[in-house]
């Protein structure tokens, strides 16, 4: 295209009263691109609040628990999960590995039946052993949380687990 | 049909194998872009059509207006998501926290992040993991530092009349983290005056609920 035909098209544009768009195109393209390149994958991320550790067993049951005398603590091991309170007489509830891997089906449901049996409120004690992944543990708290629409033990405490873990 | 016949109907039909090239107009000439095509010759008809620019002629308008509206749109949704995003977490190989069915939403406070390599406390690398005994320790010393030196300093902007110091600390672990180590970072940020712990976990995706 000669120039002059370039410059009758430039004059043209300009008398037509259109913008130029360039400038703001660069500006949108470089942001564009630095925002992407310092965006993250997006990921929703949820929270578990715990309960602050000067929770102990004496304080297990709150002025709202039904049964504030009877602090149930679940120890996480290689070998399962295993439920006790700190009333021997009342028993534990061992539940070992399922094919390899923690049962937290089983879990949730006997969480349920002990509550119910025993009208605990809705604090646990978790404690592992030290080796124990932190996925395991985040594992057992869901399984914790609620049964078929029940709240079973939203308010959790960690606590270290004494040697063997049970 | 004869050959006659043929040509006859193409007449009608504005039929075009009698026509002018389509579209094809010299430019060259000081045609403008007002060019037009005769095209269906044989009855007149006159179609405005479209010049095409000719090899590595400059294209003069593009129309940007599609771009423009992506661009804009793509903008505004990275903006949004960079305002509202709580607290700045980067999942990596080494920091991929375990995913969990609660429904707690993000807050922002202190945060403890836990990697397979190393410590830290909001982006200032504190102690290394690999060699690190908690074991047979209970807290982690370098960690209670620089939680003190954090608690002073939010006390300080506390003290000029900002945001109180609610003792609040967000501890983000990689799945495989042993439970040791978390509760040795939990146990020392109590230490630190930190009283409210909260988990830092991915959202588990519905379908898999």
């Amino acid at each position: 295209m000669s120039r002059r035909k370039k410059h009758h098209l430039d004059d043209e544009a300009e008398e037509s009263g259109e913008l130029n768009l360039t400038p703001y195109l660069d500006i949108i393209t470089t942001l564009v691109i630095f925002l992407i390149f310092t965006f993250q994958v997006v990921i929703e991320f949820r929270l578990i609040e715990l309960l602050p550790p000067a929770y102990t067993g004496q304080t297990a049951g709150s002025a709202s628990e039904e049964n504030p005398t009877v602090t149930l603590t679940m120890f996480i091991h290689d070998k399962g999960y295993k439920l006790v309170t700190n009333q021997p007489e009342l028993g534990a509830v061992d539940i070992p590995l399922k094919g390899g891997e923690y049962d937290n089906e089983r879990l949730t449901q006997e969480l349920d039946r002990v509550k119910r049996a025993l009208g605990i409120g809705d604090s646990l004690i978790i404690t592992a052993a030290d080796d124990i992944a932190y996925s395991v543990v985040v594992a057992a708290m869901d399984a914790s949380r609620e049964f078929e629409s029940r709240r079973l033990f939203p308010d959790v405490l960690l606590a270290r687990a004494s040697a063997g873990g049970g | 049909m004869s050959r006659d016949a043929d040509d006859k109907t193409d007449g009608l039909e504005g039929g075009s194998h009698h026509d002018a090239p389509d579209a094809v107009v010299d430019d060259h000439g000081g045609g403008n872009a007002e060019d037009l095509a005769w095209s269906g010759g044989e009855h007149g008809k006159r179609k405005k059509r479209e010049r095409r620019p000719m090899p590595g002629e400059n294209i003069g308008h593009l129309n940007l207006t599609p771009m423009m509206d992506i661009m804009t749109m793509l903008l505004v949704f990275l903006v949004v998501s960079f305002a509202t995003e709580p607290a700045n977490i980067n999942v990596t190989l080494d920091m991929r926290p375990p995913e969990t069915s609660s429904k707690t939403p993000m807050d922002a406070a202190t945060k403890v992040t836990i990697s397979k390599k190393e410590l830290v406390v909001d982006d200032d690398v504190v102690v290394a993991v690999p060699g690190l005994d908690t074991t047979n320790q209970v807290t982690i010393a370098p960690l209670r530092e620089a939680l003190l030196e954090r608690v002073d300093h939010l006390k300080a902007i506390e003290a000029r009349g900002g945001k109180p110091f609610d003792g609040r600390l967000l501890v983000v672990a990689d799945a495989t983290t042993p439970y040791s180590l978390v509760t040795a970072v939990l146990a020392t940020a109590g230490d630190a005056q930190f009283s409210e712990y909260k988990l830092v976990l991915m959202s588990k995706p519905e379908s898999a609920e």
